[in-house]
């Protein structure tokens, strides 16, 4: 489980966060909903370890997740334009993540690249924005991690990519079970995969 | 250490590598083609030489730490490395070692196969060896240390150019300060030839002023050693304090400062300050001289506006905003306040220093510089252990150990007169700087202003520089021969006037031989021959295949000039 403790996040004078809580249980889909502005991404990176909030504290299997590394191999986090060196192959991408996540399924990701017709070749600058995208998101999915924490990939999705994600995360629920935690801006993007959706407002 | 971290830097690696091969390489090729002998270089090419060694290393340094770093300035790029299970401690490490490991194993491995050539070769022998592990071992201090300045700016910043230009402001920060108390001290009667020398605190004059005596050959191995030492303890000290603040920085380094230009926001007002107090009284103080009749106003406005424009430049940066900067004058208010506390300080202490003359009885004796004898100052020699020549002594250095003048009325009469008259009232003014050694075993130098034109001035100029205790102060030969073991390989007579050269001999029982005519023609030479006459002729006395030499002035009236 994913626990929110009051999380409050300042950009120099500007709040992003105030005191925001919430709970996301294991195996379910649970959506982050909110206008540009809102604080999404925010809550995002602060879920993910990357951002450590002002106040309050972000537990994860009851363990912190800030600089944890036991922790943050629990999670796999995709930001909203997720960095893939533009030299490297997916294959290459992959192998990198091999190392750094144990559980890291290739058969699965090869599966994933197999159904959804995806490359594994060639460097990933020369593939589309979105393609390269729902690659990422079969990375994540493949790292074998318990949570996985995205940030809204899909807005700019077409809608087929957008159906292809729908369904990867819908099978990979089941298989291997992963539980997302993912931000959007409009609920509706994601269908009725959703278990649970929490709305976050703008701090005025 | 993560090792697996590497798995996505194949590419930062290779180029670091390239890059810093690159540049080593061409510049060794362009060293070995310009040079026929590898440790044949005449010892007044080594000093460029080493400079331009401090500067291809610093590069290499800053260039292969932005790159490394630089992913701290992209917000997909440090989301990528701060969402992966290392931590904070690991990852630093990992890419420091990286960086690190390109140079230092780059060096490492040339000089080994350096000696793997030269040793069958029979070039190599202990000195040389020595000298080469002394100046790799400065060499990578030296490149440690900007590295982590480096990292350290980048850590600060959340753009390239912001990091860079921090980092310049970081590793050249002492210098500016040694600049501006240079500025600050030059008071109408500072004397900088006999100021104590600062000891070497900056990073570059602790590596360049190292080097420089560590890889000359003709120099022994006690001086390069000795050289090496001191040298060595700075650049460790800098070294740790540095590793500590980029390592501290990258670690307290929020990663959401990627979307910012200056990365702690609580450090907008400290970072101001560092560099706006600084060159506003740079500044200052260089406009001082400009307007003399309105320089105090002149300073002061100055430093104002140069404090505005500064802050103002740097709040844009920080805020990306000039509306935000033209409101922000809290940061200004307190520069100007610390500026202008650091000018009443200085000018309060001006007007005391700039008054000082000793007492008679205070006086024990003086050593002078005369400016019209200057060219004279700096031909005094080092010898070594084995009375080899290897370099020379400091002008002042020398002057303050040998010049001993007792007659305590000439100079304070001088001194007298200069405090009544501004020397921009006097018809022929002349700055000479003095070194007062007191009787209570104190120092104090001054320089004081000579009216030229003035009679009384010119009697007791005659009774300082006539007697041979001035004559033994300028000139190490008026005093001693040639050591017995010195290589005098040339003694010539330059006539000046015809720009003639004249070979009279060589070795130590000729030189010995002009240094008693000449030391017999110098009990004429006083004030009036500085004053009035030309120096005629020079006999130069050359040591050690010409590297080092006498140089002795002949005046018209000498009976080397008469009888040539």
């Amino acid at each position: 489980m994913i626990e929110l403790s009051n999380i409050t996040k300042h950009f120099d004078d500007k709040c992003a966060l105030n005191r925001v809580s919430a709970f996301f249980e294991e195996g379910a889909v649970s959506v982050i909903t909110g206008t540009s502005g809102s604080g999404k991404s925010t809550l995002i990176r602060i879920i993910g370890g990357i951002i450590r909030p002002d106040s309050g504290v972000v537990i994860v299997d009851d363990m912190p997740i800030y600089d944890n590394v036991a922790t943050q191999k629990r999670l796999f986090v995709l930001p909203e334009k997720p960095y893939c060196p533009s030299y490297e192959s997916a294959d290459e991408l992959a192998h990198f993540y091999m190392h750094m996540y144990d559980g890291f399924r290739e058969d699965l990701l090869k599966e994933l690249v197999d159904r959804y017709g995806m490359s594994m070749t060639g460097p990933m600058r020369r593939m589309h924005r979105d393609a390269r995208d729902l690659l990422m998101l079969a990375m994540g999915i493949s790292a074998g991690t318990k949570y996985l924490v995205c940030d809204d990939l899909f807005t700019s999705m077409d809608d087929e990519l957008r159906a292809s994600a729908r369904r990867m995360i819908s099978d990979a629920r089941r298989n291997p079970g992963t539980t997302f935690v993912i931000a959007v801006s409009d609920r509706s993007i994601l269908g009725d995969i959703a278990d649970y959706t929490y709305e976050l407002e703008a701090v005025r | 250490m993560n090792w697996k971290l590497f798995a996505d830097s194949k590419r930062r690696i290779l180029i670091s590598a390239l890059f810093a091969a690159v540049i080593i390489v061409s510049y060794c090729g362009r060293l070995l083609a310009r040079h026929t002998r590898v440790y044949g270089m005449p010892f007044y090419e080594v000093r460029p030489f080493t400079v331009m060694i401090a500067v291809t290393t610093g590069v290499i340094a800053v260039a292969i730490a932005s790159y490394w770093f630089a992913y701290l300035h992209s917000t997909k790029r440090t989301d990528f490395y701060h969402s992966l299970p290392v931590t904070a401690r690991v990852r630093f490490r990992t890419f420091y070692t990286g960086c690190m490991l390109v140079y230092v194993s780059g060096l490492v491995l040339s000089v080994l196969t350096s000696f793997m050539f030269a040793v069958p070769a029979g070039a190599v022998n202990m000195g040389l060896a020595a000298r080469i592990l002394m100046s790799s071992v400065l060499t990578i201090l030296f490149f440690l240390t900007v590295t982590n300045i480096t990292i350290y700016a980048f850590t600060l910043s959340g753009n390239i150019f912001i990091g860079l230009l921090i980092d310049a402001v970081l590793l050249f920060y002492i210098d500016l300060w040694e600049r501006v108390l240079d500025l600050t001290w030059d008071f109408a009667t500072y004397s900088s030839f006999f100021a104590v020398r600062r000891p070497d605190i900056s990073l570059t004059d602790i590596y360049i002023g190292a080097i420089y005596p560590t890889v000359r050959s003709d120099v022994s191995l006690g001086v390069s050693a000795s050289a090496f030492v001191w040298a060595a303890l700075k650049l460790l000290i800098w070294f740790f304090l540095s590793y500590r603040m980029c390592r501290s920085g990258y670690l307290n380094r929020p990663a959401e400062a990627s979307r910012s230009l200056i990365a702690f926001y609580s450090s907008h007002l400290l970072i101001k300050l560092m560099i706006v107090v600084p060159v506003a009284l740079l500044m200052g103080y260089s406009t001082y001289n400009s307007f003399y009749a309105y320089r105090e106003v002149v300073q002061i406005i100055s430093m104002i506006i140069t404090a505005i424009v500064v802050s103002m430049f740097l709040e844009t940066i920080f805020s990306r905003s000039l509306k935000t900067a033209l409101r922000k004058w809290g940061s200004i208010i307190v520069s100007l306040i610390v500026i202008f506390v650091t000018y009443g300080i200085t000018r309060a202490a001006e007007d005391r220093y700039n008054s000082y003359v000793p007492k008679y009885d205070e006086l024990e004796s003086y050593a002078v510089f005369n400016p019209l004898d200057s060219y004279y100052y700096g031909f005094n020699l080092k010898y070594d252990e084995d009375g080899h020549v290897y370099d020379y002594i400091d002008a002042a250095e020398f002057v303050k150990e040998h010049m001993i003048l007792p007659d305590e009325k000439a100079i304070l009469t001088l001194a007298a007169k200069s405090q009544r008259t501004d020397y921009h009232d006097m018809s022929s003014p002349m700055p000479l700087q003095v070194y007062y050694r007191l009787v209570t075993g104190r120092q104090r130098s001054r320089q004081i202003w000579v009216d030229m034109e003035d009679d009384e001035n010119r009697m007791m100029l005659n009774r300082i520089v006539g007697p041979a205790y001035y004559k033994s102060g300028v000139w190490q030969a008026f005093d001693r021969d040639v050591p017995d073991d010195a290589d005098v390989n040339s003694v010539d007579y330059h006539d000046l006037r015809a720009d003639k050269y004249t070979h009279l001999g060589q070795g130590s029982g000729t030189a010995d031989q002009i240094l008693d005519i000449w030391r017999d023609d110098m009990v004429l030479y006083d004030y009036d021959h500085i004053r009035y006459d030309e120096v005629a002729a020079e006999i130069e006395i050359h040591f050690d295949g010409g590297l080092y030499m006498w140089v002795l002035p002949v005046y018209e009236d000498m009976s080397l000039w008469k009888d040539r």
